[in-house]
C-alpha cells in the first residue's frame, strides 16, 4: 500500500500542528464558534447530540494492521471502546472531547493517517472497491488513482470552500462496487481499443434529498488528463454551483439546471487552457504510483485445496461461511474474506478494539497486513490463502466477526440516526435490531439469498435508502416517527433509484412489513431470480397491494 | 487601508468606496459597474477594480487588464468563489497587485497566496501579526497553483 514519504509526514505533521493551535484559539476565545466550524469540519469533527464524532479517513478503504491498531488504541484511550465504519469507508468516534481532537489527530499522525477533509464543503475521501487489487474483473488497479487524486486534492487552495461536500469514486472492474453513479464524480476505468486504458466519467450522481442517477460527462478520458480535468469540473462547480440554499448546492443541481450539454461545454472550454499545464500527469507519474501497489508475495498453489473441503464437509457452519463471506479472487489459491461487522447484537458498522486488535492480527499472518474497509460497513482481509481460511473463520467467529450474512438481508447499511446524529429524524438502530431479531434464521435468509437493504434516519439518506433493493427512510411526522420504504434501488451495476412503497409504516410495523414483501418475493420469484430482479420484473403493485392490505 | 504584502504589514493609499463618492487624495477601488463608467475607454484606469462574487468573468478579466489592482472581496470567508476568480484572473496573465478584502481570516491566509493574491486587507479584528503567521501555515504542497511554490511531486522528481 501507499507508503508515506518524508513530505507526506511532514503535511500531515503541519496539519495536527495547525488543529491544535485552531483549537486553542477557540477555546481561548480567539476564534468564534462560527470561524470555527469550517475549520473543525475539515478536520472530521462534528458536534453531535451527545458529544463531538471524529471521522478518521482511511483512504479508498486501505488499512495497515499497524494503522487499524492505532485505531484500536484511539478507541480505547480516546473513546468508549468502540468504533464506527461508515458507508465512505471511514471510521467514526463517537464520544471524544473536543479538548483531546489535536492528541487523537497526533497519535493518527505517527501511523501515516488523519482526519483531512473528512467533512466540510470541500473534496472528500475518496473511495473504492473493497476489492481492488484481487477481483478477477477487474481492468485495472483504481487505487493508484485514488492516490494521485488524494495528493491534488489534501488542501487544494481553490476548493476548501466549495458550495457543498464534493465526494468521488473510483472503480477499476466490470462490476461497480463503488456506487460510482452515487457520487459527485464517478470514475470507471475502461479499456478501448484504440486509446488505451482511460477513464469514463460520471458526475452529478448524488443522494440525500434530491437523489439522482449520475450521467456520462465524457466517455473516455486519458489518464493524463485525470488531474486537469477533475480541476476543471471542480473549478466551474466553484464557480457556479448554487450557495443560497444547501439542500440545492451539490453539483447535480448544477448539472441538472444546466443540462449535462453546456455543463460539458463549460468543463471542456476550462480544460482547454489548462490540459497541457502542469497537472498533467506522464507516464512516469503513474508508473510510480502504481508500484506502490505491488502484488503480494503470493505462494503458489496447484489445485484444489483438499482440506479445505474436508472442513467445509464436516462442518455445515463453516461451509456456510465460505460460501457466503469469501469472495473469488484473481489468484489461484486465495480468497477474499469478508469480515462481517452486522452480527445480530450490534450496530450495523460497529466494532470494539478488540476486535479490531483481533482483524489487525489476522491481517498480520494471513492477508499480508492489509485490511480494506468496504462501502457496505464490512471489512476485508484480501489475500487468504485457501489453506489458512478455516483457522481465519475459527478466530473470527470466535469474537462474533464470522456472521455467515454478506449479501444477505442482515448485511444492511444503516446511519447512526436519531441515538447519535444531530440532523436525524428518527431512529435506526433499534430499526436494525428489530429486523435483526425477527431474520435472525440464517436457513431463511439463505433462502432468500442476496439482498440489500439499506436505511437512513433523515433524508440526507447516508444510509442509502434510495439504493437498497429495500431501502427505509426514517422521517418524523409530529413528533412519531414513520419509515418510509423504497424498492427496486442499484447502488452498482444498472444504477437505478428505489421507487416508493406507499405511505410510511410505524416503528413497530417494520418487520413485518419486509416479512410481507419477502413472502411475496417467494410467490413471485423464479428461478436463479434475486429480490431485486423479481421487483424489476413484475413491479412494486404486487408488493404495495399485500403491505397495504397486511395495514388495513 | 491596512493590508498585508510580503508578510508585511502596510497602509497603503487604497480605500474601498462602495459606490459613488468622489475620491480626493486617496485612491479609489470601485465596484465593477461603477469602474466601468469612470474608467477612461483606453489605458490603464486610476480607479482599482472590486471583483464581488457574483461578477461576471470575462467582464472582470477586461476591466482587469486596465487594472493596477484588482480586489477580490469575500463577502463571507465561506464563499469560496474568490479563489477562482484569483486563478483565473493570474492565468489570464493578470500581473498587478490581487487583493483580498471582506471577511479575510488569519485560517484563509494559505489557501489565497496559493491563489495567487499578493496583498490582503484581513477582517477588523483580525491582527495583521496573526494573519502573517498563517501565510506559512504549510511548508509543502501537493497541488500546482498559482504561486511559485515547488510542488512534492517536482521535489520527489529532483531526488
Amino acid at each position: 500500500m501507499y507508503q508515506y514519504d518524508e513530505f507526506d509526514q511532514r503535511i500531515v505533521d503541519e496539519r495536527v500542528s495547525q488543529f491544535r493551535d485552531q483549537t486553542r484559539r477557540f477555546l481561548a476565545g480567539s476564534l468564534s464558534e462560527e470561524e470555527f466550524r469550517p475549520l473543525r469540519l475539515m478536520n472530521g469533527l462534528y458536534i453531535q447530540r451527545h458529544a463531538p464524532m471524529l471521522r478518521v479517513a482511511i483512504p479508498y478503504g486501505l488499512l495497515s494492521a499497524t494503522q487499524l491498531r492505532k485505531l484500536a488504541h484511539i478507541a480505547t484511550t480516546y473513546d468508549r471502546g468502540y468504533g464506527h465504519f461508515s458507508t465512505r469507508q471511514n471510521i467514526q468516534y463517537n464520544w471524544p472531547t473536543l479538548e483531546s481532537v489535536p492528541d487523537i489527530l497526533a497519535e493518527l499522525a505517527t501511523v501515516q493517517m488523519h482526519a483531512i477533509q473528512t467533512s466540510g464543503n470541500c473534496v472528500r475521501n475518496i473511495t473504492s472497491d473493497a476489492f481492488a487489487g484481487v477481483a478477477p474483473d477487474e481492468i485495472d488497479d483504481p487505487r493508484p488513482y485514488c492516490e494521485l487524486l488524494r495528493q491534488w486534492s489534501t488542501f487544494h487552495p481553490e476548493f476548501a470552500h466549495l458550495p457543498r461536500k464534493f465526494k468521488i469514486a473510483v472503480s477499476g472492474a466490470s462490476s461497480d462496487r463503488a456506487a460510482t453513479a452515487f457520487h459527485d464524480i464517478g470514475l470507471r476505468l475502461v479499456q478501448d481499443a484504440e486509446q488505451g486504458l482511460g477513464m469514463r466519467v460520471l458526475v452529478g450522481g448524488g443522494q440525500g434529498r434530491t437523489p439522482k442517477v449520475g450521467v456520462v460527462l465524457r466517455e473516455f478520458l486519458p489518464l493524463a488528463d485525470l488531474l486537469s480535468y477533475t480541476e476543471a469540473i471542480l473549478r466551474i462547480y466553484n464557480q457556479f454551483g448554487r450557495r443560497d440554499n444547501k439542500y440545492k448546492a451539490r453539483i447535480k443541481i448544477l448539472v441538472a439546471a444546466l443540462g449535462i450539454e453546456e455543463f460539458a461545454r463549460l468543463v471542456e472550454d476550462e480544460w482547454s487552457r489548462i490540459r497541457d499545464s502542469v497537472l498533467r500527469l506522464d507516464e512516469a507519474d503513474i508508473v510510480a504510483m502504481r508500484a506502490h501497489f505491488p502484488r503480494p508475495a503470493y505462494r503458489s498453489m496447484p489445485g484444489e485445496n483438499i482440506m479445505t473441503e474436508a472442513w467445509a464437509a464436516m462442518e455445515p457452519e463453516f461451509a456456510r461461511w465460505l460460501k457466503r463471506n469469501t469472495r473469488a479472487h484473481r489468484q489461484a489459491g486465495y480468497r477474499a474474506v469478508v469480515v462481517s461487522l452486522k452480527a445480530p447484537d450490534i450496530a450495523p458498522g460497529d466494532i470494539t478494539a478488540a476486535q479490531m486488535d483481533v482483524v489487525a492480527n489476522l491481517a498480520e499472518r494471513y492477508s499480508f497486513g492489509e485490511i480494506r474497509a468496504t462501502y457496505d460497513q464490512n471489512l476485508v482481509l484480501a489475500d487468504v490463502s485457501e489453506s489458512d481460511l478455516h483457522e481465519v473463520w475459527r478466530v473470527l467467529a470466535e469474537h462474533g466477526l464470522a456472521t455467515a450474512n454478506i449479501g444477505l438481508l442482515t448485511d444492511m447499511i444503516c446511519c447512526p440516526g436519531l441515538d447519535f446524529c444531530s440532523l436525524a429524524n428518527a431512529r435506526s438502530i433499534p430499526i436494525a435490531a428489530q429486523i435483526n431479531a425477527r431474520f435472525a434464521d440464517l436457513d431463511y435468509l439463505h433462502d432468500i439469498g442476496e439482498l440489500e437493504l439499506k436505511m437512513s434516519g433523515c433524508m440526507n439518506a447516508c444510509g442509502h435508502h434510495h439504493v437498497g433493493h429495500i431501502g427505509i427512510l426514517g422521517v418524523d411526522k409530529n413528533g412519531v416517527e414513520f419509515y418510509q420504504i423504497t424498492l427496486g434501488g442499484i447502488a452498482g451495476d444498472g444504477a437505478q433509484l428505489g421507487e416508493r412503497l406507499g405511505p410510511g409504516v410505524t416503528a413497530d410495523a417494520v418487520a413485518d412489513t419486509i416479512e410481507a414483501l419477502l413472502g411475496v418475493y417467494l410467490e413471485l420469484r423464479e428461478e436463479g431470480e434475486r429480490f431485486v430482479d423479481t421487483v424489476s420484473r413484475c413491479g412494486v403493485t404486487p408488493f404495495k397491494d399485500r403491505v397495504y392490505a397486511v395495514a388495513a | 487601508m491596512r493590508i498585508v504584502k510580503d508578510a508585511r504589514e502596510f497602509h497603503d493609499e487604497w480605500d474601498l468606496l462602495d459606490a459613488d463618492e468622489p475620491s480626493r487624495n486617496r485612491r479609489a477601488i470601485v465596484p465593477l459597474a461603477y469602474w466601468q463608467s469612470v474608467s477612461p475607454a483606453v489605458g490603464t484606469s486610476p480607479y482599482g477594480l472590486l471583483v464581488r462574487a457574483d461578477d461576471a468573468l470575462t467582464a472582470v478579466l477586461a476591466a482587469a487588464a486596465r487594472s493596477e489592482l484588482v480586489a477580490i472581496e469575500f463577502a463571507t470567508f465561506t464563499d469560496g468563489r474568490g479563489y477562482s476568480f484569483a486563478r483565473q484572473l493570474r492565468a489570464d496573465g493578470f500581473d498587478g497587485d490581487l487583493r483580498a478584502v471582506g471577511e479575510v481570516l488569519r485560517d484563509q491566509a494559505f489557501y489565497l497566496v496559493r491563489c495567487g493574491f499578493s496583498s490582503f486587507a484581513p477582517a477588523a479584528h483580525v491582527t495583521s501579526e496573526d494573519f502573517i503567521a498563517g501565510l506559512t501555515d504549510f511548508s509543502l504542497v501537493y497541488q500546482p497553483a498559482a504561486d511559485q511554490q515547488r510542488t512534492i511531486a517536482r521535489l520527489r522528481h529532483a531526488r
